[in-house]
């Protein structure tokens, strides 16, 4: 159960990722390309739960985990700060 | 939970909160509701992350942890729908 | 290597063209000229999506290079005063692909063919469907 919601917040971020990207080759406006790679890498730290927990539960990812979680959050502030006009 | 996840999951509450504070800024510039939805999104999930932090028993796996976080994410998803019902 | 284009079609690149995506909509329009199209046809002809195309298709006519009708959904037709200048400018195209796409992603940022608010775009990044 829990792992669905994992996935489907995985999905969320992914849709959110895409539609900033599309919306980026139309603009160019850089601060969507940096938020797209913010959802990409919240995806990415989603999948990363469930690989912790199912696929790979002798191994413990959580600062694998938590350092994409950061990497996410630095791209979408350098965003905010440098790019929003 | 080892210090560096410790430290990287802080460092993340705390980018969070402030990405959430640029969101609300730009909806108080008299913009999209959407950037409400974003900030409250945000503030989530700097949450989910002191919870992991703060509480010594929380691993992901238990409801309230992830619980907010699928707060978070159903918000941005709430939002979007929103914003395309609206417009 | 830039010295391959001729100083009109620089001129126009510099002055107009944001995108190859926006270049080619143009090319597309410019190509039939007595014909009308919408953003989904130019969308489904191009291969993009209509998002995309119509986004284009409003630049060109915020440009004067393309007409659009008072319709919903509005139609677009080539200004044929252009003619001659955009033939020129696909012909170099044709010739030197590569200057030409290194010219258009090398206009500095401010001088953007649309001057985008970044935010107003994030905002309307989430819109699924743009004539909604």
């Amino acid at each position: 159960m829990p792992e669905t919601i994992f996935a489907l917040c995985a999905l969320t971020s992914l849709g959110c990722a895409l539609l900033l990207l599309r919306s980026y080759r139309a603009t160019r406006a850089r601060l969507l390309l940096w938020s797209s790679i913010c959802f990409v890498g919240l995806a990415i730290n989603n999948i990363l739960v469930c690989v912790d927990f199912i696929i790979l539960p002798q191994v413990d990812l959580s600062a694998l985990r938590a350092a994409v979680a950061l990497i996410a959050i630095l791209f979408i502030n350098f965003g905010l700060i440098w790019d929003s006009k | 939970m080892s210090d560096v996840t410790h430290m990287l999951y802080s460092a993340s509450a705390m980018g969070s909160v402030t990405a959430g504070i640029f969101f609300l800024h730009f909806w108080r510039r008299g913009r999209d509701r959407l950037f409400l939805v974003f900030a409250l999104a945000f503030w989530a999930l700097a949450l989910n992350w002191i919870t992991l932090v703060a509480v010594p028993i929380a691993a992901e796996r238990h409801h309230f942890a992830y619980g907010i976080r699928l707060a978070a994410f159903a918000l941005l998803l709430a939002g979007i729908i929103d914003k395309n019902r609206r417009h | 290597m830039t010295d391959a284009i001729p100083a009109d079609v620089r001129r126009f690149i510099l002055d107009h063209i944001g995108s190859v995506e926006m270049l080619n909509v143009l090319m597309l329009l410019f190509k039939q000229p007595g014909r009308t199209w919408t953003a989904n046809e130019v969308g489904s002809e191009l291969r993009t999506n209509e998002w995309s195309a119509d986004l284009q298709l409003q630049a060109l006519a915020a440009r004067e290079l393309v007409r659009a009708s008072t319709d919903t959904p509005p139609r677009y037709q080539a200004e044929t005063r252009h003619a001659a200048q955009v033939a020129s400018v696909a012909r170099t195209y044709e010739e030197r692909r590569v200057a030409m796409i290194t010219l258009i992603y090398s206009r500095p940022d401010d001088v953007a063919a649309e001057p985008v608010d970044p935010v107003q775009a994030f905002a309307d990044a989430f819109k699924i469907r743009k004539d909604k």
